[in-house]
């Protein structure tokens, strides 16, 4: 067993996930549905990737469309939490800005068959942010128990894993490295921190709330 | 400095600016998020307070315009019965004592549940004809001082100072077994002070803050902050209690 197998195999730990997601998509309110398309996309994504990889491709260009719909999805989400807030119009102008900004990295730019670190930063530190603030009004304004709390839970989730992924990108944007066993522990680190990210969402896809029929 | 360790140091850099990065932010989106759960907690406690004061001129409407005419009624009839030959005045004494008695506490309750004064003549009017009633049924010496009170336009905020005083004072009444009370009502550049001390028995503080409050003084915090103001209780046992209600101003006299 080589060890992309092993990676590429946790890498599929999005898979309990995507299937609650599938499974509880009718009965999910639609506030939380881009979530679970999140989980789908992410799911989709994974197989995409190991085909082209076992093909001796660069999964580049689909990572690149990947980051852009995860991206949107996230907005989309943070959006619908923030339904009647002054909120809802600043998290549409990150939204719009980002994009915009994916359009630059990748088509304007022509790198569509690199992995284009700027995008994935101011990315990652605008999910980081949003989730922050929803995890501080789920906490101060909300009476649910948050350990039962799905966007506590999936808010820790994002934190957890768009802070480390931050962290990777700005060093890869400096070109900084300390060295073979430097990287091989930060890939280490970057393969359980998305493991447990995703153990996190199952348990988040877990808590969703069920849609009210009248 | 060698390029490994100048990338060491770079890596420590990024990792310790992110870490600051979300820190601030967490910090600033816990503020903003404090300052709205104290926005929303002043709205459910004014809407509380505003279905009380609602509810308490409802019941003082319904025992003017329902229960006074009615035992006005019964007197005048009592009345007219007595003047009758054969009748047993004694009996017939007795009942318009008992009616009168009815009509007069009746209005007493009215004028707790609704201060007419503070309408009409406000806020020190009021407080000294409340010390005046409170004087006529309790054998209890109140004083009263009112120094330089400002006036108040809003009457929701004139009624809460008011009930403040009226709180503090009937839990005087309910429970310090005191001879005399003081009520001491100032203000100086920046806040009201309402000053309400008795000669009573005291209580243990520690104990009381360790018990659940009681609706009185429930009350009277929630009525203070709202007004952004605070309670201090000063007690010992056997030596009485000062209670003291600060409230800014600026949110008095909005």
């Amino acid at each position: 067993m080589t060890k992309f197998f092993w990676i590429d195999l946790f890498s599929y730990s999005i898979l309990p996930a995507a299937m609650i997601s599938i499974i509880r998509y009718r009965t999910t309110p639609e506030s939380y549905r881009p979530f679970l398309y999140l989980m789908i996309l992410g799911l989709a994504n994974e197989i995409a990737g190991s085909f082209i990889i076992y093909a001796g491709k660069s999964n580049s260009l689909t990572n690149n469309m990947y980051v852009l719909f995860e991206y949107l999805l996230l907005i989309m989400l943070f959006r619908n939490w923030s339904k009647h807030t002054a909120k809802k119009r600043w998290i549409s102008i990150l939204g719009y800005s980002l994009t915009s900004l994916w359009f630059f990295e990748n088509i304007v730019q022509g790198k569509l068959n690199a992995f284009n670190s700027l995008f994935r930063i101011a990315t990652s530190f605008a999910v980081l942010f949003l989730s922050i603030d929803r995890i501080n009004a789920s906490s101060i304004l909300e009476r649910k128990r948050l350990s039962r709390n799905a966007t506590f839970i999936i808010c820790s989730g994002f934190i957890l894993y768009f802070s480390y992924k931050a962290f990777i990108e700005i060093l890869f944007l400096l070109h900084v490295s300390a060295g073979k066993l430097f990287n091989y522990y930060l890939f280490s680190a970057m393969v359980l921190i998305n493991v447990l990210s995703n153990i996190i969402y199952a348990i988040g896809c877990l808590c969703l709330p069920r849609k009210q029929i009248i | 400095m060698s390029t490994q360790e100048t990338n060491y140091l770079i890596i420590f850099l990024v990792a310790a600016l992110m870490m600051a990065a979300i820190l601030l932010f967490l910090l600033l989106s816990t503020i903003w998020y404090s300052k709205a759960y104290r926005r929303l907690y002043q709205y459910k406690l004014a809407g509380e307070i505003s279905v009380a004061e609602k509810e308490r001129k409802r019941i003082a409407a319904d025992l003017h315009d329902d229960l006074g005419p009615l035992l006005a009624i019964t007197k005048l009839q009592a009345e007219s019965i007595y003047n009758e030959p054969g009748s047993n005045r004694l009996v017939l004494k007795e009942i318009i004592s008992n009616i009168e008695y009815a009509i007069c506490s009746m209005e007493r309750v009215n004028m707790v549940l609704v201060p007419p004064l503070l309408q009409k003549k406000g806020l020190k009017n009021a407080l000294k004809a409340l010390v005046q009633q409170l004087q006529a049924i309790h054998t209890i010496q109140i004083t009263l001082v009112c120094k330089q009170i400002p006036i108040i336009h809003k009457k929701e905020i004139e009624l809460s100072v008011y009930r403040i005083v009226q709180e503090l004072v009937n839990n005087v009444l309910k429970h310090s077994r005191a001879s005399e009370i003081n009520i001491a009502i100032r203000a100086d550049v920046h806040f009201l002070h309402i000053h309400v001390r008795d000669n009573g028995v005291g209580f243990d503080l520690h104990e009381m803050q360790q018990n659940a409050k009681g609706l009185g003084l429930q009350s009277i915090t929630n009525r203070a902050e709202l007004l952004r103001g605070t309670l201090h209780i000063e007690a010992m046992p056997g030596e009485g209690v000062h209670a003291v209600v600060q409230i800014p101003l600026k949110n008095i006299l909005l």
